[in-house]
């Protein structure tokens, strides 16, 4: 998992872990920060862009998962526009679980 | 936000389903009260009736149902062409309407109306999968050997044609037993096997939270079969010398031994054990071991106890057909609360407390009906090897208690569907502005 390079970087990365463990994938009952789907998390001029992996590329659940997240990203960063992206160049592995 | 697309599409899911398990149920009873279709002679009007009440109305109908769905998941391609689904149901729907009680009371010109409108939805699904199939930037092996198999979908559809065609005088292409063969072959081994290995690929990983990337023996076991297949399509409406018949079967051994190493390899790397879903899964796919050596006595005259070439056949077919019964079987364990969990739950997600997937179903009823359905199959296989009508009548029986097992999931489903459990998540504290 990557953050970016802001000195307050830990203390975001943290904050959208907490955030995103709410999100649960209905399948497996498990987390997407325990999935080990988190890739990135960015912030730059006020926008905060989550990265996610899926772990499966064409999962039905892709859209349901984003919106979830967005959720729970605005309700935890009341003061940031927010967006989660899917980076489908990426592969999932079982190694990335917690 | 963009608002979630209302795919996949739940309530085309479950008329598909509902369709399917009426079919099954005529069927059972059809075989409780008269097992003779698995029996007797496989060109009667009722053995023909019974087999494509079977294959087409269960088989097929829970197939389209799940498949529709996953075309997208198995592709990995965006979703497209969205009104095909429907359109293909009422086509596949009007279709086993006029063919199976056609094929009943031998009116072919029946046969053949009905059959056209199921081959137009099988086009339609065909197209459908390779056209999204072809828009993805990525061909895996899930999405290879599903083109594929619609490819054999495809070709099967335009035997039977042939066949009624054939059987009404309009033309003749080659023996009518020769045809009705490849029907058969490219359908079970083509579509059938093809479908299973694409299944497998994508959602054995998907289920047991495995990696999708080590796919040497799905490679393997479709490339081979499909050499196999196009073997066989070459030497349509020759004599095929005996030598190579033998050399096929054997080869086709090397078919099973990759895709069991396959599976071995996504449940050794999954995360999760398999459930009872994933289970009757994986076990029904052992039927192919006993299809194999049926299929291997017809052709190259080996013997297995069985000394009647055309029962082994028939054996053979059927274990194939139980093989996919149980694989869809399991996949509907999964797909059944996925749908209603997608349908009433997804809006919710990231807002309220969810029940989980498994949540939707009573697991104490998933793992009897998993193991009467198994018990079942190989009944079947002993009373085709036996010839006992009275053994398919109890395999007949075991297989609708399977069904009532199921079906004691109902209530439960039906409570979700009207009131859906929603808890609301504990308000989270804003986080500090960094």
């Amino acid at each position: 998992m990557q953050s970016m390079n802001h000195p307050d970087t830990e203390i975001l990365f943290q904050q959208t872990r907490t955030a995103l463990c709410e999100l649960i994938d209905p399948e497996v009952g498990m987390n997407v920060i325990e999935l080990g789907m988190l890739h990135r998390v960015d912030l730059d001029s006020g926008k905060l862009t989550v990265e996610l992996i899926p772990t499966t590329p064409g999962c039905p659940m892709l859209d349901s998962l984003e919106q979830g997240a967005l959720h729970l990203l605005q309700a935890a960063f009341p003061h940031h526009e927010c967006s989660v992206c899917w980076r489908l160049d990426l592969e999932w592995s079982p190694g990335r679980m917690t | 936000m963009t608002p979630i697309k209302p795919d996949p599409q739940p309530g085309l899911f479950f008329r598909w389903l509902a369709l399917g398990l009426t079919a099954q149920t005529a069927g059972l009873i059809w075989l409780i009260a008269d097992p003779s279709p698995l029996l007797g002679a496989t060109t009667t009007p009722a053995a023909l009736a019974w087999t494509h009440l079977m294959v087409l109305g269960w088989l097929c109908a829970l197939f389209f149902g799940a498949g529709h769905p996953l075309i997208p998941v198995l592709t990995q391609g965006r979703n497209a062409l969205r009104w095909v689904p429907e359109v293909h149901f009422w086509l596949h729907f009007a279709g086993i309407a006029w063919m199976i009680p056609g094929f009943a009371t031998a009116r072919y010109d029946r046969v053949g109306v009905g059959g056209t409108l199921v081959v137009v939805g099988f086009l339609l699904f065909a197209f459908r999968g390779i056209r999204v199939a072809g828009m993805q930037a990525k061909w895996t092996a899930s999405s290879v050997f599903w083109t594929l198999s619609s490819f054999w979908l495809l070709t099967g559809a335009g035997l039977a044609l042939a066949a009624v065609g054939q059987r009404l005088g309009w033309f003749f292409l080659i023996n009518p037993m020769q045809l009705l063969g490849l029907h058969v072959h490219v359908l079970l081994f083509g579509f059938f096997l093809c479908m299973l290995f694409s299944a497998s690929a994508k959602l054995l990983p998907m289920f047991l939270l495995g990696s999708e990337k080590n796919q040497w023996g799905t490679w393997v076991a479709g490339m081979i079969l499909n050499a196999l297949l196009f073997v066989a399509m070459i030497h349509a409406g020759q004599e095929m010398s005996e030598t190579l018949r033998k050399q096929m079967c054997w080869i086709a051994w090397a078919v099973l031994f990759a895709y069991y190493a396959q599976l071995q390899l996504f449940v050794r790397e999954g995360r999760r054990l398999p459930d009872a879903g994933t289970g009757l899964f994986l076990l029904s796919t052992l039927l192919l071991v006993p299809a194999w050596m049926a299929l291997q006595q017809f052709h190259s005259g080996a013997s297995f106890g069985q000394q009647d070439p055309f029962s082994s056949m028939r054996l053979s077919v059927l274990l194939v057909l139980l093989t996919f019964s149980g694989c869809i079987l399991g996949m509907a364990q999964k797909m059944v609360p996925f749908m209603l969990w997608q349908a009433r739950y997804a809006p919710h997600l990231g807002k309220a407390k969810l029940p989980l997937t498994a949540d939707l179903l009573h697991p104490s009823t998933l793992f009897p009906a998993s193991l009467l359905q198994l018990c079942s199959f190989v009944l079947y296989g002993i009373a085709l090897w036996q010839a006992s009508g009275g053994m398919i009548r109890v395999a007949a029986m075991l297989q609708l208690a399977s069904l009532a097992c199921f079906a004691l999931n109902l209530p439960r489903l039906v409570s979700h569907w009207r009131k859906p459990r929603l808890v609301p998540l504990q308000p989270q504290k804003p986080a500090c502005n960094p």
